[in-house]
């Protein structure tokens, strides 16, 4: 079912020269989607313009066929995206229960559980866990979230090829099981190969890659 | 999770920073209870040195050419200067009934002769016209004249002249003693006017043998009677009400309000009089206490200015190194109000507690301040007008200037419920202003730039 369209989306830091050059694409629920391309190409501008973290320069951004603008942005975040992003961003006061509950009204335990933390480590400071097992806490807290959209910037930027191989499959679960639209802007080729669809940003265009 | 939850998760967690918050808060508002206490003990000894020292004016005739009332008479080969506009009971009436009036002491003197009488013999020669003379005093109530509420002269038998009493009088229990009379007696002047004597008095002191003293202005000679007896004895347009009249306020800093409500009374032509305000022994004693209230004000002042400064200051740098922390909350979709609500509630609650904290070292230390303060203030002389032991020469009232120790009021230095009140009003007040200002600059990014910081 698709649930986010964009109509010919741009986007410029300084009015100047466009980073978004006219991007249109439709994404669906129940699909993981990959955004690969060089640094500084615009991937996480892009992330950043679904996410509701800012406005395009021209063009609309559709959720469920309603303009994100006019439904507001802080409630377009609040209630339909949850970010996964390469430094996990928990709020280090909190345990990794208490970091589930920033957005969750639902018991916290079980979607950690369900990514492999243990009920003592879900008690502790996130800083005293490791970076997959904070990972796993910022992915949990975004399936808890009850947002249909997960966006997950460099989800395994930081992370050893084990572990990233682990978030790359729970990130897939979470689209096919869970019926979420999952998009992931990543450098890597192996996180890329278990998207849906691959999408390539280049010169402000973006094209669809040949699926792995 | 709502804001109040991830505040109280925040100082619990990062106790260092509520640690260190706490102590600014609590010696903050320590600062600011003991200066409130300070002043509250100040303004408490004010008005106790207020009500103790009292205040009073006079209400006389105006003799100078500004008075359209005066007339100026020859009689018997003198002058007779008087007004034609004098206190009349009702006027007085009128005073007294304004709020902050404690006496009204109205008198109108003169000598009258009193052949059947015996009187005691002054010590300084006078004519013989004047040997068998005393003075009169005529007045409203007697009670309140300002010889008998000094304690000058005690009521020991009868009754005192009352507002309407016709024909009364109070003599002396020594005159009266020595001429064989008794409440219920009548005396009469020269000119034929009956005084029945209703009470008698006793002065707390009598002119010594070196006093110099008229046979008519010792104090055991003096007949205190009522108008009626005074106009009738005169029988002269010049005594047809008081001449003076003495207004005793309970509270000095009073005066000048009710001098203007005496001033609207009706039917009054306020040219012929003229008012003369003795405030000089309260303004005398209170002007230590003064300075420690302008002093308590100041340092009230520099504390909650300093406090906002440091307060914002401390909150501001914190508040730079969370933009991290309100990314995150701002991409989990919480929204910016809740965050502020959030950075504000930690602050108003560890300001919650170090201000119920600061009520126990502010009495500590405003005890302290209270027994530093204290010896300075223990007593001071003041100028103040004493009633004269003798009757008065003529045409003055018998008043004397003196100089009297009076003792100043304790400073009872200790923090009441309504500072507290004020401290949490204006605390929290501070508290939330230094916090909401502080956090401003990060609330005005947008979410987009706040996560370009932290990445």
């Amino acid at each position: 079912m698709e649930i986010l369209n964009l109509h010919d989306v741009t986007y410029s830091y300084d009015k100047k020269k466009n980073i978004l050059k006219g991007i249109s694409i439709q994404m669906e629920t129940g699909k993981m989607y990959a955004i690969l391309g060089p640094s500084g190409c615009g991937k996480t501008t892009l992330l950043s313009l679904l996410g509701g973290l800012d406005s395009p320069s021209s063009g609309k951004i559709l959720f469920d066929g309603k303009d994100i603008e006019k439904v507001g942005l802080g409630n377009h975040r609040k209630n339909y995206v949850s970010f996964i992003f390469q430094g996990y961003n928990l709020i280090d006061y909190m345990t990794p229960q208490e970091n589930v509950r920033l957005t969750a009204k639902q018991p916290a335990l079980p979607f950690l559980e369900r990514l492999g933390l243990s009920k003592d480590e879900a008690k502790r400071n996130v800083l005293k866990l490791s970076g997959g097992q904070q990972q796993r806490v910022a992915i949990a807290r975004a399936l808890a979230s009850k947002a249909p959209i997960i966006l997950a910037d460099e989800p395994t930027g930081n992370l050893d090829e084990d572990t990233a191989q682990d978030i790359a499959e729970i990130l897939k679960e979470s689209a096919h099981k869970t019926n979420k639209c999952v998009v992931v802007v990543t450098h890597s080729n192996e996180l890329a190969k278990q998207a849906d669809i691959v999408l390539r940003l280049m010169r402000g265009k973006l094209q669809m890659e040949q699926l792995y | 999770m709502n804001f109040i939850s991830r505040a109280w998760l925040y100082i619990i967690r990062k106790k260092g920073k509520s640690i260190l918050l706490f102590i600014i808060l609590l010696v903050m508002a320590t600062f600011v209870l003991t200066a409130l206490a300070l002043g509250n003990a100040s303004n408490a000894a004010q008005m106790e040195l207020r009500k103790s020292l009292g205040g009073s004016f006079l209400i006389g005739f105006d003799y100078t050419e500004n008075n359209p009332y005066l007339k100026v008479e020859s009689v018997d080969g003198g002058t007779l200067v008087y007004s034609t506009q004098q206190i009349s009971p009702e006027l007085v009436e009128q005073v007294r009934s304004i709020d902050g009036v404690n006496y009204c002491s109205a008198t109108t003197e003169s000598l009258a002769v009193l052949p059947s009488l015996d009187l005691f013999a002054g010590n300084i020669p006078i004519e013989e016209e004047f040997r068998n003379s005393s003075k009169i005093l005529g007045t409203w109530k007697s009670e309140e004249l300002s010889r008998f509420t000094s304690g000058q002269l005690a009521l020991t038998e009868g009754r005192h002249i009352m507002p309407g009493d016709k024909n009364k009088g109070l003599i002396s229990k020594d005159l009266a003693d020595k001429n064989g009379l008794k409440i219920g007696d009548v005396i009469q002047t020269d000119k034929g006017v009956e005084i029945e004597i209703v009470g008698l008095f006793v002065p707390k002191e009598i002119e010594g043998i070196n006093d110099q003293v008229t046979t008519y202005d010792k104090i055991q000679n003096l007949i205190i009677s009522d108008l009626a007896t005074r106009i009738a004895n005169e029988n002269s347009p010049a005594t047809q009400g008081f001449n003076e009249l003495t207004v005793s306020v309970d509270d000095p800093q009073n005066m000048e309000n009710i001098i203007t409500k005496v001033k609207e009374i009706k039917g009054v032509d306020w040219k012929g009089f003229a008012i003369m305000v003795d405030n000089e022994g309260y303004e005398n004693a209170a002007f230590s206490l003064q300075q420690l209230s302008e002093l308590v004000s100041t340092i009230l002042i520099v504390v909650l200015i300093v406090s906002v400064v440091i307060l914002s200051l401390i909150l501001t740098l914190w508040s730079r190194t969370r933009v991290h922390e309100t990314g995150i909350l701002l991409s989990l979709g919480i929204r910016k109000l809740s965050i502020l609500g959030q950075y504000i509630a930690e602050v108003l609650i560890i300001a919650v507690l170090a201000f119920s904290l600061s009520y126990f070292s502010s009495n500590a230390i405003a005890g302290q301040m209270g027994t530093i303060l204290q010896p300075e203030q223990s007593a001071a002389n003041v100028q103040v007008e004493e009633d004269g032991i003798s009757a008065g020469s003529r045409g003055e009232a018998g008043t004397d200037m003196g100089t009297q120790e009076i003792e100043m009021p304790q400073l009872q230095v200790t923090v009441q419920i309504q500072d507290m009140g004020v401290l949490f009003l204006i605390g929290l007040g501070i508290v939330t202003v230094s916090a909401g200002i502080s956090s401003i600059s990060v609330m005005r990014l947008k979410p987009r730039e706040i996560l370009s910081k932290m990445s």
